[in-house]
């Protein structure tokens, strides 16, 4: 990844846009193509998930009670990975909770970076009474571990798919924001934007059309980092109960059903947290090797 | 640093704390429904004078702002309202489970370090080689593992399976150590119970190993990244020159200052150490402040659920202040500035 994150520096740039360099430099990173192909085929999966899924998520039959996988003694190819403790099909519940775990990650990801990238800009550009006003909220939210902050929201509103998002972009903004207030101040100063001024462009013209497009590549690569983040932080929400609630099928709460069978039925808590593993996974190595080849400065 | 900056430093402390009760006071104040008839709950006993008495005694017929200055001033003497479900003040509810998370987290710490310091050094030591790969991509994939699972999966294998250790709670059932500071591990010296000493650190094994081990991953990069820069330092090499042991070199010259950021990290990571107490709590039947806040949200316990944030907000907030002093009282290169 050295190699790479080097041969991006040699190229002069003049600016954190995307060039035909960067995708160059990122389909050169194999280890990186393949957790981001990775990461797109749970994608595929969930959004295909109603023609894919062998099975209802939902229908349950005692007689298939804890079912074993296939390949053990007992299963049957028909339910591949076996069924959980109400007879449902653990592949289908997984492949249907894949558009949970996805569909919240990344609608709180774009819904927070729109507002986050918004309020940056303001601060950072604007600067004054409205940057005050932003950075010290920034600074009360940091303060709250993501996850505490999240769960007292839930706890307040209480449980659902629509109340995680909202808890989870009331703090996520605050990510992108910091981010693109710093990369804002960064090029407040430099010349085009000094000329976009001079010739008497409005500040919301300037944010977006002069500044925006300079900075975007920093943003879509953190946000692609964040999408890890938030899929572990709704799986745990759903494990702890105050998440996504039944019998809408969450790796979370398949994972928290299972526990009881641990020992009798390994397979029901197992595949679901195997699924989460493989998908953080891929969305964090995905989101480095995006970084690595979209936005060097930002590699640590 | 001198007394100026280190007051400097507390002042700048002053808002954020505000800004987080305002928070904590928000989430609380905007919550669906009336406290009051949540606290009632079914009891038809209830008159309408006395659910005025109790919407009074809330301060609910206040406007938003007064409120909240009402929230601050009682918070300051350590009033933050009953528990629903205790019927007793969150404060005390609260603190009294504290001890058991901080020992929680400390031992997850010591074992996050345990395993950190020495592979990271390794790696960082033997740049390039098999060692080297392993620790890096445990330290990508370690970060992926959702704690609940590994919890479970630690559970079966060592508790379930092997029997070597206890599956969950503090304590076994029926050993009664009475409280002194409310740390168990210490407690149970106090009385000079060298058993009920070993039984706690049992019941302590799991738990620690699985929020340690998560915790683990990000050290164990941040050392190995710290290593390798310290040894490239002109003073390692001087150290080198002048003929000293490799191992002295490592130890005495090196480690000392490659330690450094880590005190940093730590403090950062303190909010995922403090979030993954919640879970590990939960999975453990741990008697500390996650489990109750978990049990607050579920019995919708809202003094209980926002008092307890605040704490852990608040630990968060003072955590990162001492590591700020912690890295300049270390760093004497920022002392001198």
């Amino acid at each position: 990844m050295t190699a790479t994150a080097a041969s991006a520096g040699a190229v002069p740039r003049a600016s954190g846009s995307i060039t035909r360099q960067n995708l160059r430099t990122f389909l050169s990173d194999r280890f990186g193509v393949l957790f981001t192909a990775i990461f797109l085929g749970f994608i595929v999966m969930a959004i295909l998930a109603p023609w894919i899924a062998p099975h209802d998520p939902n229908a349950g039959s005692l007689l298939r009670r804890l079912q074993p996988p296939a390949w053990l003694p007992g299963g049957s190819w028909a339910y591949p990975l076996g069924c959980d403790s109400l007879g449902r099909d653990i592949l289908s519940r997984i492949i249907w909770g894949a558009r949970v775990s996805i569909f919240i990650g990344v609608v709180v990801v774009l819904i927070a970076g729109a507002i986050g990238t918004f309020l940056g800009l303001v601060a950072g550009f604007l600067g004054g009474i409205a940057d005050t006003a932003i950075s010290r909220m920034v600074d009360v939210l940091l303060a709250y571990p993501l996850l505490i902050f999240a769960i007292g929201l839930m706890g307040m509103m209480g449980p659902g798919l629509m109340n995680i998002i909202v808890a989870l972009v009331c703090f996520e903004w605050v990510i992108t924001c910091r981010l693109v207030r710093a990369q804002t101040l960064d090029v407040r100063n430099k010349e085009y934007v000094e000329a976009a001024q001079a010739i008497g462009l409005s500040p919301l013209r300037i944010m977006f059309s002069e500044i925006l497009p300079n900075i975007v590549s920093a943003v879509i690569v953190v946000a692609t980092l964040r999408v890890g983040t938030i899929i572990i932080i709704e799986a745990s929400l759903s494990f702890l109960g105050i998440g996504v609630q039944p019998p809408t099928p969450a790796w979370g709460t398949m994972i928290a059903d299972g526990r009881v069978f641990m020992l009798a039925a390994w397979w029901v808590s197992s595949f679901p947290g195997i699924a989460i593993f493989l998908l953080v996974l891929s969305a964090n190595l995905a989101g480095q090797s995006l970084r690595d080849a979209f936005d060097p400065r930002l590699t640590r | 640093m001198s007394l100026r900056t280190l007051i400097e430093r507390l002042l700048q402390l002053v808002p954020v704390l505000l800004g987080v009760t305002l928070v904590a006071f928000l989430m609380m104040a905007f919550t669906p429904g009336d406290p009051v008839e949540i606290m009632i709950g079914n009891d038809e006993h209830v008159t309408p004078e006395q659910i005025e008495r109790m919407r009074r005694d809330l301060g609910l017929h206040l406007p938003l702002h007064e409120r909240y200055f009402h929230y601050v001033a009682n918070a300051v003497t350590g009033d933050f309202g009953l528990s629903f479900y205790h019927r007793r003040p969150v404060s005390e509810v609260l603190f009294e489970r504290l001890p058991a998370t901080i020992e929680l987290a400390i031992a997850s710490l010591l074992v996050a370090l345990a395993i950190a310091v020495p592979a990271g050094m390794i790696a960082a030591v033997r740049r390039g080689s098999i060692f080297d790969r392993v620790v890096t991509t445990i330290s990508v994939a370690g970060v992926a593992i959702p704690n609940f699972f590994l919890g479970i999966v630690l559970i079966m294998f060592f508790a379930v399976n092997l029997g070597w250790l206890p599956v969950s709670g503090q304590t076994p059932s029926g050993l009664n150590i009475p409280r002194v500071t409310g740390f168990l591990l210490v407690d149970s010296l106090l009385w000079g119970r060298p058993d009920a000493f070993v039984e706690v650190l049992r019941h302590l094994v799991l738990p620690a190993v699985t929020l340690g081990t998560g915790l683990s991953a990000l050290l164990m990069r941040v050392t190995r990244t710290s290593m390798i820069e310290t040894l490239q330092q002109d003073y390692v090499a001087f150290a080198v020159a002048k003929g000293l042991s490799p191992r002295r070199v490592l130890f005495a010259h090196a480690l000392r200052n490659a330690l450094i950021p880590l005190v940093t990290v730590i403090a950062i990571d303190l909010g995922s150490l403090l979030s993954g107490s919640i879970i590990t709590e939960t999975i453990f039947s741990w008697p500390g402040v996650g489990r109750v806040l978990i049990e607050g949200v579920t019995t919708r316990n809202y003094p209980l659920v926002q008092t307890a944030v605040l704490m852990f907000a608040v630990i968060y907030i003072l955590a990162n202040f001492l590591a700020d002093i912690l890295y300049v009282v270390l760093n004497p290169r920022i002392r001198l500035k």
